[in-house]
């Protein structure tokens, strides 16, 4: 290659630019689409990677049903690995907006260190009842507006929240939401709007509902070496929290115990106030109705009396009256006492009788014992002196007087017996005498009795007649000083009434205050018991924390990420291969074509001299230079624009970060080395072929291709029937084989990439409504919180009442199920099957699906795809993490587009644990034409439901994951109708290049401009539509390529094309033949006859 | 009664980048109905310019064509195609035909956007090619293909027939056959017919003779007795 090659390589550009510009362009574009759309997802991840980096997005999340504390944030940092580790309060709650009630929305306390929010405008709160709101649902100027918690939410959660509402001061985007996803709550009906972030004494509860971690942990976001560096830390944490959430529990009762007692003390201590008061009162009564009692018999007898005087002074005889009643009854006590009288004399004759000597009898008896009595002692006193005496004598030896002394010893002695025996006699005497007296006694005592009683009787009428004599006195005084008397009795009577009367009402109110306190004091009391013994009973009863140790495979948006991203990465694979095929296409026909213009040129080189390789390095150099800026060009724009296509379609679903953009120039150099070797090679075996002939056949003008007959003309039928310029075209269809196989080539490929783009357009679509138009029917999904009895379940269906239409109680939860070399997860349900159908509709194609009988699985297509290609009669293990593992033997596959599910019957559990699992879930629909939402708001609150959580909703999160991947589709689309024109373009640049004169024959002979455009746009359109056809053949197949290509868990693409996507990828390319032709149509116009003819070539 | 092509001051300047170049300086004559004219000039005399502008495939710069009372030179594009479809037959020195066709049916291709046209299996009688009416032009000679390049001149039944260089790229005696044949065209027909060559013993077969050098006309000579192709020798 030397400078004039250079020279004359650069002129053939400026020349050509047309051409030049063709291979430039399809190889930008081919180049930029593969590469952009190649590096979306590392550019996607590259972003998310740094913004986890710079929010420091957890890596383990630990929850305890019971709250955790202060202290389990110091314990859980004395781990080995754990970086650090942030406490963080968080709270669903209801609120209203003008235009629903009771949505639902998360607070959390703003994080100081892991997961740090990112304020979008505004400002940090500062006070506790100042928040930043979700920038999901509120706009800048929601800013000074406030979020309220609505009245329907429960105590609990206004306990938890310090305030009833919330100043918003600002937005704030945080990595736990980047995805639109805001997850579910047991509240209203389940489905979370958005996120608050509020200062930790906006909650005024005193303990975290969440500790968020982070570990050494080495990695790339997603990358296996990440997942591997945490997967050390669960059994660790799990053990941790195992232990601190039994500490966290004894804490709790101990707590709750101490409260317990505290409460008790109180109680009992107003018991102890309360007992007292009440006996106070209980006397203070019993004293006010005996006081009451009195005072009005006091003065009844005050009113009795004026009464009576009142009564006396109207008519005086009754005094009169009154003094002979009084008289009368003297008269009858006189008489009395006169009987008295004689009574008693008779008594006194009586006694006499009775007792005659005795009673003296008894008392001389007495004297004489008494007398004799002494009369021992004397003698005893004798006796002693006696017998000093004689021992005196005989120690004296008086002999004698000793013998005296003994007589006179003997004789007293005599005396004292005697005197002893007359007291005895005189005791027995004193005792008849006794006896007699008693008996007398006995006998008189009745008459004593009458006699006293007589007496008292007399001495109390006298008394009677005496108070009569001077009630009647003063009676009569009164009368005789006038009723001035009685009138100031009367006064005074009054007086007291109504002071008593008073007294009594006071007395009354003052009584009843009492009572009312003491009754309220008493509700109060009950009720405090009542809440005791339940606070008691709860705190006995009381569950053992729940904990979880969750990675970042359990935050939606973490998740939802990878996914979304490796289906745009699916479609990145493939598609782009298909754009290098018919960029090779273009630069084969072009360069055919530039090398076939230039024979004589290049015989003129060869005679004089020039090598053939420095002929071809002109050739080389203008397609490898228009390939390499191509792809330099094409790679540097493509890697820009794509990604930042793909990411604004996503935008709808994450906003969390500018896109960060990245190159693979492993990639990048790759796909220019393919580039370039592609048209190097393609322009060097069109180059040897000419070169191989001698310079004087390459300086002769080529001869025309030789027209010929074509099959057509054998057809008679058919040929007969054309008119004279459509069988020109038909043969001049068919005369170029080069022509028509570029054409059906080139057209094909764009129609085929068009097809492709669209129907995975449908495809898409058709997963959100087969899902859930076709398969499922129902509208919600309870969890509840018992298995229940089939009277349970009728009363709980009552309960929903209208909200409810219809309801089904299963068995549902996640399980893995594993065949014998993959294990996937996917939702196990364990039901009987019956009724199923108005809920889930289980189906092969048009054929129902037999429900598995014992021992019997179905399964839905992707997942025994996915599980490496089960088939019928397949066995396959079922494991759940609270029950453990079943084997059962495939039966069946259902078609399901979105996730994985698994159906087996409870025979099968019961056969191989022996019990059926508990039907904690339902199925349920909503009555037709009711309000979705509101009937979930309603189900939410009958009891027994946790969660609700509704069809519609997944529905619309699906929807706008596909969304996303439509916008990747639409810049397919784009970018495959940009090929097509460019295709087009050229083809047919090089078809009116290679007949210009031809053309300008048919002008030369009086054709029109239409005429003559018609001329070669007939076999345009008619290539065109052939190549259509081809097209669409090829689509098809390149779509179903395509669909299989793309390998996502989460769903199930069915290759599936709308009639309406082949007419419009027929109707596109054919709006491109138009456009193309409509600008060739001014070259034709342009074409100088004279010129064209008169040239030799 | 004027002429039946008349040619009037005609000038024709060509701009090639800021170099204009005078083709035609005051070009002025007369050709009668079914004459014979023969152009004569050497290469770059301007006579292809003369043939175009009459033929309607180029315009002039001033002066006036008329030809047979319409006035060619005003006319716009598209009266200029409608004019070349009715009313001019060209033939050109490479014969112009369309490799896709055959004989017949490049004569078909000009007959069937006529007004009148005549037969074209007669026409390809008339020059001689009813064995080869069939054939591709890559099959046949060059001379064969030229005399259906006549024929397709002669099918629309043209006012005017327009020949360039008819025989430049034919040997002797093929030159001579093709030659006959337009003259034979014109003898029968009555058939104005326009030759262009650079040989000027052409110029004893023609009615008229125009001579053409460096875009003026040196020359225009009436030929009283023109000799028959056969008697002429080059």
């Amino acid at each position: 290659m030397n400078s004039s090659t250079v020279k004359l390589t650069l002129r053939e550009i400026k020349n050509s630019l047309g051409r030049y510009m063709a291979i430039f362009a399809i190889i930008a574009l081919g180049a930029g689409l593969f590469v952009g759309l190649r590096l979306s997802k590392p550019d996607f991840i590259e972003t998310y990677n740094q913004y986890i980096d710079e929010t420091n997005f957890y890596d383990f999340r630990l929850i305890s049903t019971l709250g955790l504390t202060e202290d389990d944030v110091r314990e859980v940092l004395k781990l080995d690995g754990v970086k650090d580790a942030e406490g963080i309060v968080s709270s669903d709650f209801l609120y209203n907006t003008d235009e629903a009630d009771n949505l639902i929305m998360v607070a959390q306390s703003i994080p100081d260190k892991i997961n740090l929010i990112d304020l979008k405008c505004g400002r940090m709160p500062q006070k506790g009842n100042e928040c930043l709101a979700d920038p999901e649902i509120y706009s800048e100027d929601d800013i000074g507006t406030k979020i309220k918690l609505s009245d329907s939410n429960s105590k609990q959660q206004f306990d938890t929240f310090a305030y009833d509402e919330y100043t918003i001061v600002g937005l704030a985007e945080t990595v736990l939401y980047i995805n639109i996803e805001r997850g579910s709550s047991t509240l209203g009906n389940g489905s979370v709007e958005g996120y608050m972030y509020i200062p930790k004494d906006g909650f005024s509860t005193d303990y975290f509902t969440e500790i968020y971690l982070l570990v050494d942990a080495e990695g790339y976001v997603y990358s296996d070496e990440y997942d591997e560096s945490v997967e050390p830390y669960v059994k660790p944490l799990e053990s941790f929290m195992e232990k601190r959430a039994e500490i966290r529990h004894d804490d709790i009762i101990d707590e709750a115990y101490a409260q317990l007692d505290d409460a008790k003390a109180q109680y009992e201590e107003g018991l102890a106030q309360y007992t007292p008061a009440k006996a106070e009162y209980d006397r203070g009564y019993a004293e006010y109705i005996d006081k009451k009692a009195r005072t009005q018999a006091e003065l009844d007898s005050a009113k009795a009396k004026i009464d009576s005087a009142e009564a006396m002074m109207k008519d005086s005889s009754i005094l009169d009256e009154k003094q002979a009643e009084l008289n009368n009854a003297k008269a009858e006590l006189d008489a009395g006492k006169a009987e008295y009288e004689k009574g008693l004399s008779e008594y006194n004759i009586m006694r006499a009788a009775a007792y005659g000597a005795v009673e003296s009898q008894i008392e001389y008896y007495e004297n004489r014992i008494t007398e004799k009595e002494a009369e021992i002692v004397s003698l005893n006193a004798e006796l002693e002196q006696l017998n000093a005496e004689l021992a005196q004598a005989e120690a004296d030896g008086k002999t004698i007087t000793a013998a005296t002394l003994r007589t006179k010893i003997r004789s007293t002695n005599n005396r004292i017996s005697t005197a002893q025996n007359d007291i005895s006699l005189s005791n027995s005497r004193l005792e008849k005498h006794r006896q007699d007296k008693a008996e007398a006694d006995a006998k008189m005592a009745p008459y004593e009795k009458q006699l006293s009683e007589a007496k008292a009787q007399l001495d109390s009428g006298y008394a009677q007649i005496e108070a009569g004599q001077a009630e009647l006195d003063a009676a009569r005084e009164m009368i005789n000083s006038g009723s001035a008397q009685l009138e100031a009795a009367k006064k005074e009577y009054e007086q007291g009434k109504a002071a008593a009367e008073k007294g009594f009402a006071e007395a009354e109110a003052e009584l009843k205050a009492g009572k009312a306190q003491l009754d309220a004091a008493k509700a109060e009391l009950d009720d405090a018991k009542e809440q005791l013994d339940d606070a008691e009973k709860q705190i006995k009863n009381m569950d053992h924390a729940d904990t979880y140790v969750l990675g970042r495979d359990t935050n939606a948006g973490y998740v939802c990420f990878d996914s979304d991203t490796s289906i745009v990465h699916s479609v990145a694979t493939v598609f782009p291969v298909f754009f290098f095929l018919v960029a090779a296409l273009v630069c084969l026909t072009t360069m055919t074509r530039m090398i076939d213009d230039q024979r004589g040129q290049i015989g003129i080189m060869k005679a004089l001299g020039y090598s053939s390789g420095a002929i071809m390095s002109k050739y080389m150099l203008y397609s490898g230079s228009a390939t390499l800026l191509g792809s330099v060009f094409g790679i540097g724009l493509g890697s820009i624009v794509f990604p930042a296509i793909v990411w604004f379609g996503y935008g709808i679903l994450y906003s969390f970060s500018e896109l960060v953009y990245t190159m693979d120039w492993t990639l990048a150099l790759g796909v220019t080395a393919a580039n370039l070797a592609v048209t190097l090679l393609v322009t060097w075996y069109c180059c040897r072929r000419e070169l191989k002939c001698a310079p004087s056949d390459l300086i002769r003008p080529k001869a025309p291709e030789a027209g010929k007959r074509v099959l057509l003309e054998k057809i008679n039928f058919i040929w007969s029937e054309l008119n004279f310029m459509q069988k020109v075209s038909a043969r001049n269809i068919l005369r170029y084989k080069k022509r028509i196989f570029m054409m059906l080539l080139g057209v094909g490929g764009c129609t085929a990439l068009i097809l492709t783009a669209l129907g995975l357009n449908d495809t898409i679509q058709s997963v959100v409504k087969q899902q859930y138009d076709d398969i499922v029917l129902y509208d919600y999904e309870l969890s509840l919180a018992y298995d229940m009895t089939p009277e349970e379940q009728d009363i709980f269906l009552s309960d929903c009442g209208d909200n409810v239409y219809r309801a089904m109680f299963m068995y549902r939860g996640q399980a893995e199920v594993s065949s014998d070399t993959v294990t996937k997860r996917a939702t196990l349900t364990v039901s009987d099957g019956k009724g199923l159908e108005r809920f889930i509709w289980l189906h092969d194609g048009k054929d129902e699906v037999e429900y598995p009988g014992l021992n019997e699985a179905i399964i839905n297509h992707n997942l025994a795809r996915m599980l490496g290609g089960v088939e019928i009669g397949d066995e396959i293990s079922i494991m759940t993490s609270d029950m453990g593992e079943l084997t059962v033997t495939v039966s069946g596959f259902f078609d399901n587009y979105v996730d994985s599910y698994i159906y087996i019957s409870p025979e099968t559990c019961e056969a191989q644990w022996g019990y059926a699992p508990e039907a904690k879930s339902a199925l349920a629909n909503a009555p037709d034409g009711a309000d979705i939402n509101d009937c979930a708001t309603e189900i939410a609150k009958v009891d027994g439901v946790r969660t609700i959580s509704l069809s519609v909703d997944a529905r619309d999160r699906m929807s706008n994951m596909m969304n996303g991947l439509l916008i990747v589709v639409a810049a397919i689309i784009l970018c495959a109708g940009l090929l097509a024109l460019i295709v087009l373009y050229n083809l047919t640049n090089i078809n009116i290049a290679e007949r210009i004169r031809e053309i300008a024959t048919l002008k030369v002979l009086g054709f029109y401009p239409r005429e003559a455009a018609d001329y070669v746009f007939r076999e345009n359109l008619v290539l065109t539509g052939l190549g259509a056809m081809f097209g669409l053949l090829l689509g098809v197949g390149l779509h179903a390529f395509v669909i299989g290509a793309i390998k996502v868990d989460m769903m199930y693409l069915e290759p599936r094309i709308s009639a309406a996507s082949y007419i419009v990828s027929i109707l596109i390319t054919f709006v491109f033949a138009m456009i193309v032709n409509v600008a060739m149509r001014r070259k034709i116009d342009g074409i100088d006859m004279a010129g064209a003819l008169k040239s030799v070539e | 009664m004027s002429a039946y092509v008349q040619f009037e001051n005609v000038k024709k300047i060509y701009q090639m980048g800021e170099i204009q170049i005078e083709a035609l300086k005051n070009a002025t004559f007369e050709i009668e109905r079914g004459e014979i004219c023969v152009i004569v000039g050497a290469s770059g005399a301007g006579k292809t310019t003369m043939l175009n502008i009459l033929g309607g495939m180029d315009s002039l710069t001033d002066g006036r064509v008329i030809l047979d009372g319409e006035e060619i030179s005003a006319y716009n594009a598209k009266q200029l195609t409608t004019y070349r479809r009715y009313d001019v037959g060209f033939v050109f020195q490479f014969y112009n035909l369309v490799q896709n066709l055959t004989a017949i049916e490049n004569v078909e291709l000009a007959s069937q956007i006529c007004r009148d046209p005549m037969d074209p299996a007669e026409v390809i009688e008339l020059v001689g090619l009813k064995d080869r009416a069939n054939n591709f032009p890559a099959q046949l000679s060059g001379g064969e293909q030229q005399r259906v390049a006549i024929a397709r001149a002669l099918a629309k039944n043209p006012k005017l027939m327009l020949c360039d260089e008819p025989t430049g790229a034919l040997d002797y005696n093929t030159g001579k056959a093709v030659l006959q044949l337009l003259q034979d065209c014109s003898r029968k027909n009555g058939m104005t017919v326009v030759i262009i060559t650079h040989n000027h013993a052409l110029t004893a077969m023609a009615d008229r003779v125009i001579s053409v050098k460096s875009g003026t006309i040196t020359d225009i000579s009436i030929n009283k007795n023109p000799i028959p192709i056969e008697n002429i020798e080059w």
